[in-house]
């Protein structure tokens, strides 16, 4: 068993009384022990709706109608909610893009992180819940951890809040960390900082990461591996130090190209024309057709197969040859 | 300098809510003085026994309906003295009613801390009353009953009952309707729906009808304590399903917010997400609603006692002393037996200028016709 996580064929859906949203449709991916995985993509190409699909918090209307997700074996789909609650925070844990919202303002930090242990460990006592607290705020290396357990969240920088909430999702020794654009909200340098906390935690502890993120540049030098998304699918995975010099996938590289680059070039941004498609009316064929330079009557007919083109690098388009 | 850096830690100081609402309070007068006018008079139904010169089923029969007793200053010589009253005493008019005269042979002074009827303050069980006067005469202030009791003490004790009924209803139902309100909003879908659709048929019952059947479920003749149990629990059925519904509105919305999904994600179970992350974000409205819902309860007490389905004689609401005012003659002959009625105005009033300046205070965008 490689693999911590697997996702087959994930379908799921919101209903809306007009309309079906398909925000993912036919998602495959696996995520191996230890590693960090980046999802890229841009803006509404499923990214989240998937980590909420893996976590199974899709509120409804949303629902996951088809595929698995298996965790260390045991497929999520189909387990009932109270073992679904011990594994969130237990198993696989999930951190959201704005910190400080992702904690109660009524409550001191020390208290959530306290709660999320007691979600976990009914009996612990008050003084160990205490202790484990404070040295989880150790770990994430917070400043005068003692002071920042009896602060409340109003008081906490963005950079503080994100360590308040990583410490609270690894208080129980979770073995996948899916990060729901962690430093979006944080500026550079404290979320580099986050960044090389959760390269600390990986090597301290094995905890593998799915990476939810816009920046491109981040991915390839955080990640070991990464995962293309457009329109709820996974277009293209591969080595995250192969993502400039390798990356096949039309979109990928369209997306590669609208990274700002040298000051000099000419061109500094490239944009790509057009907007990823509503997921209530996807185009027939392949989603990317409408906006790919390469497109030819084959892509608007069907939808191109995912392929491993080479060792863990996996595309679906029908034009590879020509790229 | 050459002194050293002082090193200041960041205070990590407590946002007291509760004292700075108290400060907005301050400056909302009419919700202030009514604020203090409840407190004071809480405290007397609270120590009804000691304020109230007389028991409140002590009676006179040769001083019914008597009108309130003059206080004098002055004694018979005109001079400056301790306030006294003079005993009442009845004669017939050429119409065979009752008129009372004073008898001025003998002053009787009002004492503070006078002794009088036995009554029980917790532990205490004693005769000390707060003012009161010699066993001859009869201080009553707001005058008597039909029976020759004291009208002021019967208000006193009276407020024990209407007032608490309005605190003790809206407490129950505040728990009823806080915690299914949260329930059904934060599971949403079937359950949302069920419980939801129960509410719309408690409110869309008229109130007053719900109240008198359900009275009638119970038995006429019950003890007086069982009475109040039943006042409270009728008033409590129909008063959660507002509050749930509008609970019920604040839980969908705060379902949605990051901290109870990050709450979940952590593993947290939906029960203690309900109680601590949902419930906890609902009490400022909470304590608007039930400042503003208190007087219902005690306009529904009265309602009842007034009907004589509620707290029977010789024990005292607010509801069934004004039970004697239903004829208008009553009302045109002796006008003091509607004073039980200015109490309750007075509670209504003050509970209802309370919850607007609470309301003000918790939520400065409800303010109306006030600058921003």
């Amino acid at each position: 068993m490689d693999n911590i996580l697997e996702i087959k064929n994930l379908h799921t859906y919101f209903y809306t009384e007009e309309k079906t949203v398909k925000a993912v449709e036919g998602l495959s991916l696996n995520v191996k022990k230890g590693e960090i995985l980046g999802l890229v993509g841009e803006s509404a190409c499923g990214k989240t709706v998937s980590a909420y699909s893996i976590m199974r918090l899709v509120q409804p209307p949303g629902k996951i109608v088809d595929g698995q997700i298996i965790f260390e074996g045991k497929n999520l789909i189909n387990l009932p909610e109270s073992g679904m609650r011990r594994l969130r925070g237990g198993g696989i844990s999930m951190i959201f893009q704005e910190p400080g919202s992702s904690l109660n303002p009524l409550y001191t930090a020390g208290f959530q992180i306290e709660e999320a242990i007691r979600a976990h460990n009914r009996d612990i006592s008050g003084k160990e819940a205490g202790n484990l607290t404070l040295s989880l705020l150790k770990q994430v290396e917070i400043d005068e951890p003692q002071l920042k357990a009896r602060a409340y969240p109003h008081n906490l920088s963005g950079g503080q809040a994100q360590r308040v909430v990583i410490a609270a999702a690894i208080s129980s020794n979770p073995r996948l960390l899916i990060a729901d654009e962690p430093t979006t909200s944080l500026d550079v340098t404290i979320g580099a900082r986050i960044m090389n906390l959760f390269l600390k935690l990986r090597k301290e502890r094995g905890l593998a990461f799915i990476l939810i993120t816009h920046d491109l540049l981040l991915s390839e030098k955080v990640c070991d591996r990464i995962a293309v998304m457009y329109a709820g699918r996974a277009v293209e995975t591969l080595g995250a130090k192969d993502l400039f010099s390798k990356a096949l996938h039309p979109y990928t590289q369209a997306l590669l190209l609208s990274v700002p680059k040298d000051k000099n070039s000419k061109e500094k941004f490239k944009v790509i024309k057009g907007n990823v498609p509503d997921p209530s009316s996807k185009p027939k064929g392949c989603y990317f057709h409408p906006r790919c330079p390469k497109v030819s009557e084959v892509c608007r007919r069907e939808y191109p197969s995912f392929v491993e083109v080479e060792p863990e690098h996996w595309v679906s388009c029908f034009k590879l040859d020509e790229s | 300098m050459s002194q050293g850096h002082k090193v200041t830690r960041p205070q990590v100081k407590r946002h007291s809510k509760a004292g700075a609402a108290f400060r907005k309070l301050r400056r909302h007068r009419p919700a202030l003085v009514s604020f203090f006018v409840l407190i004071f008079l809480y405290l007397t139904a609270l120590f009804a026994g000691f304020i109230a010169p007389y028991h409140f089923d002590n009676e006179e029969r040769s001083l019914s309906y008597c009108p309130p007793v003059k206080i004098h200053f002055f004694n018979s010589q005109g001079k400056f003295s301790r306030p006294f009253v003079y005993r009442m005493s009845y004669e017939f008019d050429e119409v065979y009613s009752r008129v009372y005269v004073e008898d001025k042979s003998k002053e009787h002074p009002i004492r503070l801390f006078s002794r009088g009827d036995r009554y029980k303050l917790g532990l205490f069980n004693t005769d000390m009353h707060l003012f009161g006067v010699d066993p001859k005469a009869r201080l009553y202030l707001f005058g008597a009953d039909s029976r020759g009791r004291c009208l002021f003490s019967r208000i006193i004790y009276g407020g024990q009952i209407s007032l608490s009924i309005g605190l003790v209803g809206v407490f129950i139902s505040l728990i009823i309707g806080v915690f299914i309100g949260g329930l059904s909003g934060y599971f949403a879908g079937r359950v949302d729906n069920v419980i939801m659709r129960l509410c719309e048929i408690i409110m869309v019952i008229p109130g007053f009808y719900l109240m008198l059947a359900l009275r009638s479920v119970f038995s006429y003749s019950l003890s007086s304590l069982q009475i109040y149990f039943v006042v409270v629990f009728i008033m409590s059925f129909i008063g959660w399903a507002g509050i749930a519904r509008v609970v019920r509105g604040m839980s969908i919305s705060l379902r949605e917010r990051e901290f109870v999904l990050a709450a979940k994600a952590l593993g947290v179970s939906n029960f203690k997400i309900i109680l601590r992350h949902i419930i906890p974000h609902t009490f400022s409205y909470i304590i608007v609603a039930a400042t503003l819902s208190v007087p219902g309860y005690i306009l529904g007490e009265s309602a009842l006692s007034l009907l004589g389905l509620g707290i029977q004689d010789p024990y005292a609401s607010w509801g069934n002393l004004l039970s004697e005012a239903m004829a208008v003659s009553q009302i045109k002959f002796h006008p003091w037996i509607l004073l039980p009625g200015l109490f309750i105005f007075i509670v209504v009033m003050a509970f209802n200028l309370l919850g607007d300046g609470l309301r003000d205070v918790f939520d400065p965008r409800m303010q109306i016709g006030r600058k921003p």
